[in-house]
């Protein structure tokens, strides 16, 4: 077995892993002792909460991690260090598709219906895109999987997910802010 | 090439205008219904992993709020912000475009506040309570719930 493979399957195990644990035990995924350590720690804390978010992202976990961070950090911070989240994880998965050459795989295998589905996202790849980022019931980075697998640009991509994104991320931040807080000053 | 740039500016502003939009219609529903807020706030709570403890949110018509909190039955008559704040107080009081908002300290419990929200156009009141970290009092933070046995470091972050 090549190097490749054994990573996609440790890949794979990840994911499952990831995803499985959010399912069956998400008490297991409490976040609470960021609060401690934004109190003690204000530097540390966005960058711990970076990685924890950006962690997620890529093994498929929904992040639970909005309010947390509504409660700990003030808006603007909260808004850069999610989107800096959401934008490195795309990337990764963007990249690490490529690697694993998924879309030499799909090309060999399925070719007609790529040619297909590349014909039919022609110039609509970018409203596509955005709208998968802002639907908050799938998980953004599954199109990004598709999109590198594709073959399509990787600026389209990561600026369809940074539209979509930075919108839904504006608004549970505002809402969460203004249900918690009272206002957002 | 220029053009094409031109093109693909022109579909990320205008996805970006409609998206903006959709989410501001959404913004709105929310903020004016009850139903709405009630199955918005507590779906964001639960999907959060945040208990009870830390915040106790519900939303109210203005006529459920009346005769739940002040045990009257509200008339169109009514000014309904100027009943609240006989009986509450103007206690951390901002007013905005669409919204009041106050933040009341528990006379019982002084680090237990209640944000009471109070949309002016619209049929909508809601209310949160939490408990402050008073400690700090230039940052007055949110105290997170904890169980009694759990630990407060973060290696038990992870359970």
């Amino acid at each position: 077995m090549n190097f490749k493979k054994i990573t996609f399957y440790l890949w794979i195990i990840i994911i499952l892993g990831g995803m499985t644990t959010y399912l069956l035990f998400p008490e297991k995924l409490s976040f609470s002792f960021l609060e401690e350590t934004a109190a003690n720690y204000p530097v540390e804390a966005p960058i711990i909460y970076y990685l924890l978010f950006s962690f997620q992202r890529v093994v498929f976990m929904p992040s639970p991690l909005i309010l947390v961070g509504t409660l700990i950090f003030n808006p603007i911070e909260l808004f850069v260090v999610n989107m800096a989240g959401v934008m490195t994880s795309a990337t990764i998965v963007y990249y690490f598709s490529r690697y694993l050459e998924c879309d030499v795989y799909l090309e060999t295998k399925y070719s007609k219906y790529t040619h297909k589905i590349k014909a039919k996202f022609m110039d609509k790849e970018l409203p596509l895109i955005v709208g998968w980022s802002f639907f908050p019931m799938v998980p953004t980075n599954l199109i990004v999987y598709i999109v590198s697998s594709l073959r399509i640009n990787v600026f389209k991509c990561l600026l369809g997910v940074f539209i979509g994104e930075s919108i839904i991320n504006a608004f549970y931040i505002i809402t969460a802010t203004m249900l918690i807080k009272g206002s957002l000053s | 090439m220029a053009e094409k740039i031109k093109k693909y500016l022109k579909i990320a502003f205008y996805t970006f205008l409609t998206f903006s939009l959709l989410t501001f219609i959404f913004g709105f529903l929310i903020f004016s219904n009850p139903l709405f807020m009630n199955l918005f706030a507590n779906s964001l709570i639960k999907f959060n992993d945040i208990d009870s403890g830390t915040v106790n949110f519900q939303a109210y018509s203005k006529e459920e709020f009346a005769s739940e909190f002040f045990n009257i039955s509200l008339t169109p008559e009514d000014d309904f912000i100027k009943l609240f704040e006989s009986h509450y107080g103007t206690e951390n009081k901002k007013e905005r475009i669409f919204m009041i908002t106050y933040d009341i300290q528990d006379p019982n419990d002084k680090s237990r506040y209640t944000i009471y929200g109070i949309n002016k156009y619209m049929n909508l009141v809601y209310k949160n309570t939490r408990q402050l970290d008073l400690s700090d009092p230039k940052h007055k933070r949110i105290k997170l719930h904890r169980s009694e046995d759990e630990r407060h470091t973060g290696e038990k972050g992870f359970r």
